[in-house]
């Protein structure tokens, strides 16, 4: 795991070193560090008041960083560069007095979009998210899963190269939750860095390339998603067999569900060794498999061993 | 610059189709165009109960070589032998009034002056007055007749020749109380719209993807410069809607006849307005950045909004001396400056390194508040549902 944010490569889009943020006695943001590659889905984890907030708000320069450095985009934040970032904050609104394209536009305008584009492309994001016939609709008119995804219209119109969304499935439902996963992960394909802060870790598995665990304002886990679920793998194996499972030496069951059962490895065993003494049983293996944990596994013994 | 003005843009256009801002600029409208329509209509009632034929008792003959006015005046005079005849006639709505003048009125200029029911206004005096005065005036040249009937008209100057006082045109004199009383209904009006609409974008949860796209001080002047607009709107629409009314009745209403604008007084309310808009925007921007709610920004705001009402209370002060020194202190302090500038500038001729010395103030007080206001936002903006106390912006203000 490297904490060092200096060893940035030409691939990175964020590095951030060692940031601190303080509001008077309170340690929002103590020692976060971090980079974040081109054309990745990263993941920026934590408990609440974790700091997560606070450290995308240095990332956009809305707050300024008593320590540490931050650079976006190859250097320090511009106004050339907020035109190349979409940000969908946790504590979003609109204007609920405008229509869902007065509104749209508005953004786009502020991101430095010319009006015929913006036309264009709302038209084809309003059509995508099924808001065609809602767009001269004022916000407030608009159900609060229908406000989500104007906010995502208006984080993606300008077609940023950085996207930072805070929380971006909360308020849908279902169906809207796998239409915003596709588009990220079309955007993804296309070659945008998302920075996504979320608190459903089946999606950080989904979704994420690598990720940062941020807990009391440092960060406590950073690398890439399979990397981290292996390291913080038990010493198991997930094994379905048709059949009766043969007694393997040293080896011990711990548990089964269904026809899956794990089994634990003890120290200086490789769980090929086991492979190989089911393949010598002669038994139908049907799955075997690492007996990762998930990441909401790691999520709750990294924060709560922190305790 | 271009995002600056988007922001302005919005702000003007979400504000001018607010109900609450069509009745702020209806209101005074409203109470212009009933003030005209009775006074128009007062206006011409008095004078049609004016017009008409004024008799006259005259038995020394002391008007027989009065010059007749023209026979379209709006009053004719006819010889009565008897004042009997004359009270006769006027029983019969012949004439709507008439003078019994002394035998010896050429000596005594005694003249009883009988009216039926309402009394005649003072254009039917003067014009009598007139008439009786030609007779005297028969012998002399015609032009100095006309001269010596009309009188003479006094214009005070000051000395530097700066401001003049014709007592034909209290406009001039009430012109200014006008302007500093719609100045700072534009003024507070502009500063609370303001205040609303910091509150609002915190409240609506919009400011944080604003200030993604913008910095936090360009978001804050495209705020102040938009709602400027409104109250500038709102100060031009009533000026106009003033203009037209006076356009249209000062045929009618004789003390509109004399008013001029001084241009020097528009430019001084205009860079006055301007600049104490800076600076109250400024004030309210940083208000609506740390409190909670609009109410909340209402109570914190009430200290400067009576601050700029210092020199209502010092007003007698101010046009009994306005040369002295509380008038003087006010002119100089920035938050003050503007209306005791303008009330002054009615009363007397300020000197110019006064207005200098207030308006380089007014300028120095206005960038310092932006400053500090643009920091204030920095900090509040983003604290939603907590109200940010003194020492932590203090504690976050960096020089």
């Amino acid at each position: 795991m490297s904490m060092n944010a200096a060893s940035s490569s030409n691939n990175t889009v964020i590095s951030v070193a060692h940031l601190a943020k303080s509001f008077g006695a309170a340690k929002a943001v103590q020692d976060v560090s971090f980079d974040v590659h081109a054309g990745e889905i990263f993941g920026l984890l934590g408990p609440n008041g974790a700091g997560k907030t606070t450290t995308i708000r240095m990332i956009l320069d809305i707050f300024k960083p008593d320590k540490g450095e931050v650079s976006v985009l190859g250097g320090p934040m511009s106004e050339q560069k907020k035109a190349r970032i979409g940000y969908l904050p946790e504590e979003r609104g609109l204007y609920k007095d405008l229509t869902v394209e007065q509104c749209v536009t508005y953004l786009a305008e502020l991101k430095g979009v010319a009006r015929a584009d913006i036309k264009t492309r709302a038209a084809r994001f309003f059509e995508q998210f099924d808001l065609t016939e809602h767009r001269r609709k004022k916000i407030n008119e608009l159900s609060k899963g229908m406000q989500q995804k104007v906010q995502i219209i208006s984080t993606l119109i300008h077609r940023p190269a950085l996207v930072i969304i805070d929380e971006p499935f909360s308020g849908l439902d279902p169906v809207n939750t796998r239409l915003v996963q596709d588009l990220l992960l079309e955007q993804r394909a296309q070659g945008t860095t998302i920075i996504m802060s979320t608190h459903l870790m089946y999606q950080v598995e989904e979704m994420c390339d690598r990720l940062v665990l941020i807990d009391h304002g440092k960060t406590v886990l950073y690398g890439g998603v399979d990397e981290i679920r292996r390291s913080h793998a038990d010493r198991a194996v997930r094994v379905v067999v048709r059949g009766d499972l043969p007694a393997i030496p040293g080896v011990i069951e711990t548990s089964r569900k269904g026809n899956e059962r794990t089994l634990a490895l003890p120290h200086g065993m490789e769980p090929q060794e086991v492979l190989a003494a089911l393949v010598a049983a002669g038994v139908p293996i049907e799955q075997f498999e690492l007996a990762l944990p998930t990441m909401d596994d790691i999520f709750v013994k990294v924060v709560a061993g922190g305790k | 610059m271009k995002k600056i003005l988007l922001i302005a843009l919005r702000e003007y256009a979400r504000q001018v189709v607010r109900k609450a801002f069509i009745g702020v600029l209806v209101f005074p409208l409203f109470i212009i165009a009933i003030g005209g329509v009775v006074g128009y209509i007062s206006a011409s009632a008095t004078i049609n109960s004016d017009r008409g034929v004024v008799g006259y008792v005259d038995p020394g003959n002391a008007l027989a070589n009065a010059a007749r006015p023209p026979a379209d005046a709006d009053n004719t005079f006819q010889k009565f032998d008897t004042a009997e005849a004359a009270q006769t006639a006027l029983e019969q709505k012949q004439i709507i009034a008439y003078y019994a003048l002394a035998p010896d009125f050429a000596v005594s200029r005694q003249a009883e002056f009988r009216y039926w029911q309402n009394e005649p206004g003072r254009s039917v005096r003067r014009a009598f007055e007139a008439f009786a005065r030609s007779a005297l005036l028969a012998d002399l040249p015609p032009a100095t007749a006309t001269r010596l009937i009309e009188g003479a008209t006094f214009t005070q100057t000051t000395l530097d020749g700066s401001r003049a006082f014709d007592e034909n045109n209290i406009m001039s004199f009430v012109l200014p109380f006008i302007a500093a009383i719609l100045f700072i209904i534009a003024l507070f009006s502009g500063a609370s719209y303001l205040l609303q609409a910091v509150v609002d974008e915190k409240e609506n949860r919009t400011i944080e993807i604003v200030v993604s796209s913008v910095t936090p001080m360009q978001l804050m002047s495209g705020k102040v410069i938009g709602l400027a607009g409104v109250g500038l709107t709102q100060i031009l629409v009533w000026l106009l809607g003033a203009s037209a009314a006076v356009f249209l009745l000062r045929d009618r209403l004789e003390f509109l006849q004399g008013i001029a604008i001084d241009p020097g007084f528009v430019a001084l309310a205009f860079a006055l307005f301007v600049l104490q808009y800076l600076i109250y925007g400024a004030i309210m921007a940083g208000i609506g950045s740390i409190v909670v709610d609009a109410r909340q920004g209402q109570s914190y705001s009430t200290p400067f909004t009576l601050g700029a009402m210092i020199p209502w209370f010092f007003l007698t002060a101010i046009l009994f001396d306005p040369n002295g020194v509380i008038a003087v202190v006010l002119s100089l302090f920035p938050l003050t400056a503007p209306l005791t500038l303008l009330v002054r500038y009615s009363m007397t001729s300020i000197p110019a390194w006064q207005l200098a010395v207030a308006i380089g103030l007014l300028i120095l007080t206005a960038i310092g508040a932006m400053w500090l206001a643009a920091r204030i936002f920095r900090i509040g903006m983003l604290r939603f549902g907590q109200r940010v106390n003194l020492s932590e912006i203090a504690a976050n203000i960096r020089f």
